[in-house]
């Protein structure tokens, strides 16, 4: 129903227009034998313009109850088509026959045919199914094969002739099983877009077949053929066969062209194929190739290197030869002990022997026996720690009390703040500082006198201060013994701190100070001579770091 | 009192007998023997008081093979060791008297005071039980487990695991144990420092604490170590450093 206007219409040829007084619901029958045979559709345009699709073609009813409706046949694109229904998308009239298409522009007239080839469903479309969404964005066909869609793209652009199809494919000259060869899950060639196949197959074979065709003989065939080697185009031919052969490694985008029973082009049909390189030429070869080549050079790099290393090294051994040696020379170093005092003892020795005390000769050989022990050990390293060096300096003075007699007294006092078991010192440091002080300050005195050995922590300066002291005769009034020695032995220790402070300007972390010591004569208040004092400053410095700073 | 001196160096009994006159101990040396049989026979025709047993006699055989052969808790006994022998420091753990040659004589006058001492604690029975331990554990050359002090008031058993640190000051030696009891000993920390250098755990982390690091809780910012019981030490950064490196050993 359309307006107050229905039109009312029986299977074969008989036509009603119907008028509606909606005022008083009455109707008024206005019939008339149009003579349209089989009407199949209407499309009502608006309140007084009807389309009619019929057995006969297209027709347009004006309808005008009072001059007389008017019935127009109008002229399509197909002649005296069948119309199986008729609906509209747009301005376009779309309407089904048994092979395809037809469209009509109610605008301009313009009318056109759409068949297989252009993509449509080859069945017969279903009389009167036809019909589409009241917007008329699109229009609905059922067909025998399916239902067709039309929307306003399809008639706007046309559509592309339908592709000619692939039909089969030879490897090699040989059956093409499609699992050895495509990405696709596809087993059936006219759906294959691509191929892979191995560079030993590279004759290929592709036959085709235009969709849709009457006389396949008249059929024109053209090829387009893109790859790394060749883009060649095959002018129009007959060939239904396109044979490539030799191909190179890479991707070859195939297309094919097919002209249908209109002889229009349709087209393209594309085809990829991928020529995969042999191992030796994948990428990933490639990559073993650079690797390859980068781990030669380097490697001949490498060797060069240690090569030259092997030269540095052996540079370096030297230089570390020579450490050793230097090393080797303050462990002698170390040993300087006043040979006097060996020779002393043993005379001592000799003396309870000839004086018939083998008990204190017995005693003073042991004591003696665990001080050379002692220090044979301790010369080997570089650094001692603190508790041990003032035991063996306790075990030295012991054993100078032993023949020098009991009036050589000594004291040792170690702050608290001083931790003796993590506290290293060089070792043997202060031994000749003591020796001198037992040798030149008190031993040439008949009432003998005291040593007093003391030890601070300087935590500002990072460094422990030891101090020597005694209450002799001073430097000045010193007599006897054994000057050379004496000055040999303060050369040597001058030579270890010389040494000690090279190590330690080296360290990453250095200690504020410089190893170094002070030498301060006491005067008592009358101005006299009243002893030495001894002051040495020794950085921190731990076997960790002689270790590090020695390589 | 008499003794005997066992020990296959012939010129150790002549410097024994002289020392043992010089130092007027009250000790006459009545024989001397070379050998274990020798020993053994020696032994039981003098009955002597005190033995002087060098540890490692000829063949390969021990003072230990003289005394399972004798009744051993009827004597005093004083070992005499090289130096430094791994086998020697079962003897140093237990309640026992040894002397590391060469002998001082001053040495050898205060071994004899102490075996005397510990002769009269002990009864013939624990002086037995004594000596099987320490053999034991010689035999087998294993670490000691226990350690045993012996002060003026008794002689204590340290099992070596629950000894948490050893702390010196003012001439005293303090042994802490897990069970929270203190022995004070007179005695230098030093002997224990060199005691313990088998076991790893011990370490000498300040002048006057040996600490048992599988006994510490943590080490705390100063540096502290904090101990089981709850005690701090206070340690240098050096010593803290040392600490660590060998608690991750551990």
């Amino acid at each position: 129903m359309k307006g107050d206007v229905l039109l009312v219409t029986t299977l074969k040829d008989s036509f009603h227009i119907i008028r509606v007084e909606a005022s008083n619901n009455q109707l008024f029958v206005d019939t008339t034998l149009l003579g349209i045979p089989y009407l199949t559709g209407i499309f009502p345009q608006d309140d007084s313009t009807f389309w009619l699709g019929s057995h006969g073609g297209l027709f347009k009813l004006d309808v005008d109850f009072k001059r007389g409706h008017k019935l127009f046949n109008i002229p399509l694109a197909e002649a005296s088509v069948v119309i199986h229904g008729i609906a509209a998308v747009g301005e376009e009239l779309i309407m089904s026959t048994a092979s395809g298409v037809l469209t009509y522009n109610i605008n301009n007239g313009s009318s056109q045919v759409y068949s297989l080839s252009d993509g449509l469903l080859g069945g017969e479309y279903i009389f009167r199914s036809a019909h589409h969404i009241p917007d008329r964005s699109k229009a609905f066909f059922g067909g025998t094969d399916g239902i067709t869609v039309i929307s306003p793209e399809f008639v706007n652009n046309g559509i592309a002739k339908a592709s000619p199809v692939i039909t089969g494919i030879e490897i090699n000259n040989g059956e093409f099983d499609a699992r050895n060869y495509c990405v696709d899950t596809t087993l059936n060639v006219s759906f294959i877009r691509q191929l892979k196949v191995p560079y030993t197959h590279n004759t290929i074979e592709i036959q085709t077949s235009p969709l849709e065709y009457s006389d396949p003989k008249s059929c024109l065939f053209r090829y387009r053929i893109s790859g790394p080697d060749r883009v060649e185009f095959l002018p129009p031919s007959t060939n239904s066969t396109l044979s490539l052969t030799a191909l190179r490694e890479g991707g070859y985008d195939i297309s094919i062209w097919a002209t249908n029973s209109d002889y229009a082009w349709a087209g393209p049909r594309e085809l990829r194929i991928e020529v995969l390189p042999p191992w030796y030429r994948t990428w990933w070869a490639y990559v073993l190739y650079a690797i390859t080549i980068l781990g030669t050079i380097g490697g001949v790099l490498r060797y060069r290197y240690l090569k030259l290393r092997e030269v540095e090294l052996a540079e370096l051994d030297k230089a570390k030869a020579e450490a050793h040696a230097a090393e080797t020379e303050t462990s002698i170093l170390r040993l300087q002990m006043n040979p006097h005092f060996i020779f002393n003892s043993l005379n001592s020795i000799d003396d309870y022997i000839i004086g018939e005390e083998p008990l204190r000769a017995h005693d003073y050989l042991v004591m003696f026996a665990e001080l050379i022990r002692d220090i044979l050990h301790r010369s080997t390293q570089p650094l001692t720690r603190l508790d041990r060096e003032v035991d063996m300096l306790e075990k030295y003075i012991e054993a100078e009390r032993m023949r020098v007699g009991e009036q050589l007294k000594y004291h040792i006092a170690i702050d608290d703040e001083v931790d003796t078991i993590s506290t290293w010192i060089p070792t043997m440091i202060l031994q000749p500082f003591v020796e001198n002080a037992i040798w030149h300050g008190i031993g040439h005195r008949e009432e003998g006198g005291t040593i007093v050995l003391s030890f601070r922590i300087d935590e500002d300066r990072e460094e422990i201060v030891a101090t020597v002291e005694d209450d002799g005769v001073g430097r000045t009034n010193a007599r006897g013994g054994d000057r050379k020695h004496k000055s040999m032995a303060m050369d040597i220790t001058r030579q270890r701190l010389a040494l000690l402070n090279e190590r330690i300007r080296a360290l990453p972390e250095r200690t504020p100070g410089d190893a170094r010591y002070e030498i301060i004569d006491l005067k008592d208040q009358d101005g006299r001579s009243s002893g030495t004092r001894i002051v040495l400053y020794l950085p921190l410095i731990y076997p960790e770091d002689y270790e590090s700073s020695s390589d | 009192m008499r003794a005997v001196a066992i020990d296959d160096d012939i010129k150790m009994h002549r410097l024994l007998q002289f020392m043992l006159r010089e130092i007027d101990a009250d000790l006459d040396l009545v024989g001397t023997a070379v050998s274990v049989d020798s020993g053994v026979a020696l032994i039981e025709q003098e009955q002597p008081d005190l033995l002087l047993l060098d540890i490692e006699l000829e063949n390969g055989r021990t003072s230990f093979d003289i005394l399972q052969q004798i009744d051993s808790g009827k004597y005093l006994i004083i070992f005499i060791s090289g130096h430094n022998q791994y086998g020697q420091l079962a003897l140093r753990f237990e309640a026992l008297d040894y002397l590391d040659k060469p002998i001082k004589s001053q040495d050898l006058f205060e071994a004899i005071v102490r075996a005397k001492r510990r002769f009269s604690q002990r009864n013939a029975q624990e002086r037995l039980a004594d000596l099987e331990e320490a053999m034991a554990n010689f035999q087998q050359q294993k670490l000691p487990t226990r350690l045993t002090v012996s002060t003026s008031e008794g002689i204590f058993f340290l099992a070596i695991d629950d000894i948490l640190r050893i702390s010196t000051a003012d001439g005293l030696v303090t042994f802490h144990c897990a069970d929270g009891r203190k022995i004070h000993k007179s005695d230098r920390l030093r002997r224990y420092d060199e005691q313990f250098e088998p076991y790893p755990e011990f370490m000498l982390v300040h002048k006057s604490n040996l600490v048992n690091l599988k006994r510490v809780r943590s080490i705390k910012p100063g540096p502290v170590l904090e101990i089981e019981d709850g005690t701090e030490v206070a340690i240098t950064a050096q010593s803290a450093r040392r600490v660590r490196r060998v608690m991750e050993t551990l």
